[in-house]
């Protein structure tokens, strides 16, 4: 999966929808199941990953023409477990509940498979600008599929939502959800749901973008659509 | 060529990967000047919140107590009121990596006050058996109420508060937690009184 781009927003949407990290490509799997008990960790480890992504995604496009072939994974290794102490630190000191409940997990932040994954098939290869995006773009979409998962099995598994107390879940919670075995439960769901709608969604866009195209190269169709229009607008106009 | 003779690309790999190592090593040498925590200023605020009384700069001397299985006793502070304050932690429970830390004042013959510090249990599911009211059960006993003697490591089959259903381990490390602290306080703290 190397890829080189030129157009700069482009890795941004892709990380986030079509390349999503969860869902898609499947990466990151261990905080995934590990992590989202509720939202709220979900969305805080996703924030902390995407802020390790943007950063070492910078540092290894910057560092791609000097960092030799031959010892590149202990260099993109050791950037990315930089940045992952700094988060680390900065959790402790100012977000100390948050880093009690995720703690071994926000040092396995550098053994994340997404972080390696991005450094070597896209950061290494394309210029800062397009790599921060892409690094953006991928965390971000981590962050909402960890959100959501969270969001469910916290909604079905303790009844709250981002820690309210929904009134009507308190009744019909089942713990199973926050257990393991439902984590794995919630995201294959979630999976399926997530092709599904998506898939559907692209089906229609990409049948969209083909027609769109035919009809653009094809000058006798374009004629015959304008002459359509023209027939069609006089005959209103006729009936004012 | 000499026997020691050097592959100048390998000095060049080395050369840059020690480069590398040494700014992210700087980087983040000074980010942790920055967000040091003292640990002793943040529990002595957490004790605050949870008792009223304020603490006196003495700290007790527990080195020559021995734990109890599973178990551990982190911090002893007296209050000025004469209440000992003791931070108490088990890893006889799910989140075993981080234990479970308890706040436990224990004033005369009574328990005063056991309160949550730090904990690294399931949310919905193993904090059930550390919310106030779940931990306030034991505030209804005396320190004579648990069994200490005995030279063994397992507590003594202290069980007069149930554990809560669905939260059985993480109600296990919370009854150890205690029966330490009090433990502790029984061989330690009274003497020195």
């Amino acid at each position: 999966m190397r890829q080189k781009v030129k157009d700069t927003l482009e890795p941004l949407t892709h990380g986030i929808i079509k390349d999503n990290a969860t869902f898609r490509l499947v990466l990151g799997t261990c905080p995934t199941l590990a992590v989202t008990t509720s939202g709220l960790n979900g969305l805080y480890m996703g924030l902390a990953t995407t802020f390790v992504l943007v950063c070492s995604n910078a540092i290894i496009s910057l560092l791609r023409k000097i960092i030799p072939r031959k010892v590149r994974i202990p260099c993109y290794i050791l950037v990315i477990a930089t940045f992952s102490t700094i988060v680390e630190m900065v959790m402790r000191k100012f977000l100390p509940a948050i880093y009690d409940v995720m703690g071994l997990f926000l040092s396995l932040i550098v053994v994340n498979c997404i972080l390696l994954a991005r450094a070597e098939s896209f950061s290494s290869l394309n210029p800062v600008l397009p790599s921060v995006m892409d690094g953006l773009g991928i965390g971000l979409g981590f962050s909402m599929s960890l959100t959501l998962m969270g969001l469910v099995r916290e909604f079905f598994g303790a009844g709250t939502f981002f820690g309210l107390v929904v009134p009507f879940m308190q009744n019909i919670k089942m713990t199973i959800f926050i257990l393991p075995a439902g984590g794995f439960m919630v995201f294959g769901l979630l999976m399926v749901l997530y092709n599904l709608v998506v898939g559907e969604i692209e089906k229609k866009l990409h049948d969209y973008k083909h027609r769109k195209y035919i009809r653009e190269t094809n000058p006798l169709l374009q004629a015959q659509e304008d002459e359509e229009k023209a027939r069609r607008s006089g005959a209103i106009g006729g009936d004012k | 060529m000499s026997k020691f003779s050097v592959n100048k690309d390998s000095v060049k790999l080395v050369i840059i990967l020690a480069c590398i190592a040494l700014v992210s090593s700087l980087l983040l040498a000074v980010i942790n000047i920055f967000t040091q925590v003292d640990e002793e200023a943040k529990l002595r605020e957490a004790i605050g919140e949870a008792y009223s009384s304020p603490l006196t700069e003495e700290v007790i001397d527990f080195s020559s107590y021995d734990n109890i299985e599973k178990a551990e006793i982190l911090n002893m502070f007296r209050a000025e009121d004469g209440a000992v304050v003791i931070l108490s932690k088990s890893t006889n429970c799910y989140g075993a990596g981080t234990g479970i830390s308890l706040i436990v004042v224990i004033k005369g013959n009574d328990i005063v006050e056991v309160v949550s510090y730090s904990h690294g249990e399931t949310p919905g599911l193993g904090t059930n058996a550390l919310t106030e009211e779940y931990l306030a059960k034991y505030e209804a006993f005396n320190v004579s109420d648990f069994v200490i003697d005995g030279t063994d490591a397992t507590p003594n089959g202290y069980k007069k508060v149930e554990n809560y259903t669905g939260a059985t381990k993480s109600s296990n490390g919370v009854r150890d937690a205690v029966t330490n602290a009090v433990r502790a306080y029984v061989k330690v703290a009274k003497e020195n009184a």
